[in-house]
């Protein structure tokens, strides 16, 4: 089961309130494939900070797979992984390197005696999906902006998480590599990983959706169906 | 731990910085103070370790600079919910390696340049070992907490020197003492040391979650 109840949730950024008590209640049986939509600057990444524990919650109550984000947010970053817009790395580390580092660092984090829940990506699949498999050994900091966001969704697929979430997937992506990213998307959702992608083109992704959240100036709101535009 | 521990000492160890700027400015101390006293009155050697101190001192700081241009690293750390004290004393365990090979360089040196008269190698090892925890720990607390501030090089020294006064000036009275041959008065600032390493471990596994998160 899956699942992200939002309680009065407000989120704030500096002296002005980018989530606005916000309620709506996710929840499905095996997975679910949320879309988040509205303008830029609407408080669509501060709320996917916030379900992944990345951003502070100053009142009201998140409630992730029933753990609360602000009581326990340890717990909070073995169950989700965030995929923003910037991407987190050890310096001079190859890109295999750090692939490696990536799952060592995600069993360490469970614990070797969990079981996986999902078929996780292995290092030599994330190198074929990043298209990277011949150049394994060169350093992420010579990645283009394209292969670096590749590798940054790659790793989130590498580990034992429940809930995968993805800012603006498609940004900074040629047309195919956008085709190949829904195929992603598409079969770790059917593989029973719930996915919530925050979008300015949900057009792609709307047939494969079971939740919509849209945002408009920090107010989320939920519907099972498609928002119309 | 130990993939924590090299997964980093790796990044750092591929960062030019420390090998190309660090070990360099070290050298660069020691030699100016040796040509800067006159050796004939044996002024030298009093104040060689204050010099050593000071040169293994600022060699950390540079250490420390140069962990804070990644600023990510701690970012991509915990994103794994990995418990922040094990991040703490990874970072402490790779900081011992670095500075106490920056500073057994700069003992080496020390002998060669100062030519102290050394004769309790093991005790000067231990303070050189006891010392460095205590730098390691500073330095695993402020690096990520500065890494946040704008002109971050800057406010590092600032924060991090004045809080290990007490453990610098007592690795010189500990050194000097050796040099002396006064061996028993050693001992007291070795305590010393000891209680503010302990002091400095104990309030970074305490803060982690705050500093690592």
């Amino acid at each position: 089961m899956s699942q992200i109840v939002s309680e009065n949730v407000v989120v704030v950024k500096g002296d002005f309130p980018a989530i606005c008590d916000s309620s709506f209640d996710i929840n499905s049986d095996s997975a679910f494939f949320a879309l988040v939509t509205g303008p830029n600057g609407s408080g669509k990444t501060t709320l996917l900070k916030a379900i992944s524990g990345n951003s502070q919650i100053a009142r009201g109550s998140l409630f992730i797979d029933g753990t609360e984000a602000k009581k326990r947010p340890l717990e909070i970053k073995k169950i989700t992984t965030y995929v923003g817009h910037s991407f987190s790395h050890l310096d001079h580390f190859k890109v295999v390197e750090h692939l490696e580092l990536n799952k060592k660092l995600d069993e360490i984090a469970h614990g070797n005696f969990v079981e996986n829940k999902y078929k996780l990506m292995s290092v030599d699949e994330a190198l074929d999906f990043c298209q990277l498999t011949l150049r394994k050994n060169v350093y992420i900091s010579d990645l283009s902006a394209g292969q670096k966001r590749r590798l940054h969704i790659a790793c989130a697929f590498m580990r034992n998480i429940d809930i995968v979430l993805i800012d603006e997937p498609h940004a900074a992506l040629d047309s195919k590599s956008k085709d190949v990213f829904d195929g992603l998307f598409e079969s770790q959702f059917k593989d029973g990983r719930s996915l919530l992608i925050a979008t300015h083109d949900p057009k792609r992704l709307e047939h494969i959706a079971t939740d919509f959240l849209n945002i408009e100036n920090g107010v989320v709101s939920h519907s099972k169906e498609a928002f119309k535009r | 731990m130990k993939t924590l521990v090299i997964a980093t000492l790796k990044s750092q160890l591929r960062n030019k910085s420390i090998a190309f700027r660090t070990f360099p400015f070290v050298a660069l101390i020691l030699f100016i103070f040796a040509f800067a006293f006159d050796p004939a009155n044996g002024f030298i050697e009093k104040v060689s370790p204050g010099i050593f101190w000071l040169s293994v001192l600022f060699g950390s700081t540079f250490i420390f600079t140069s962990q804070m241009e990644n600023k990510n690293e701690s970012k991509f750390l915990s994103s794994f919910g990995i418990d922040p004290v094990t991040i703490f004393f990874a970072r402490v365990v790779v900081n011992i390696i670095l500075i106490f090979a920056l500073a057994v360089f700069s003992g080496v040196l020390t002998i060669a340049l100062y030519s102290p008269p050394v004769a309790h190698v093991a005790i000067l090892l231990l303070i050189i070992c006891i010392t460095t925890v205590a730098l390691s720990a500073v330095g695993a607390i402020y690096t990520p907490l500065v890494a946040r501030a704008k002109d971050a090089g800057q406010l590092l020294s600032l924060l991090v020197i004045p809080v290990l006064i007490p453990v610098f000036l007592a690795a010189i009275k500990a050194t000097e003492n050796i040099f002396d041959l006064a061996i028993g008065d050693s001992w007291s600032w070795i305590g010393l040391i000891v209680i503010f390493s302990a002091l400095y471990l104990s309030a970074g596994a305490l803060a982690a979650s705050s500093i690592y998160d």
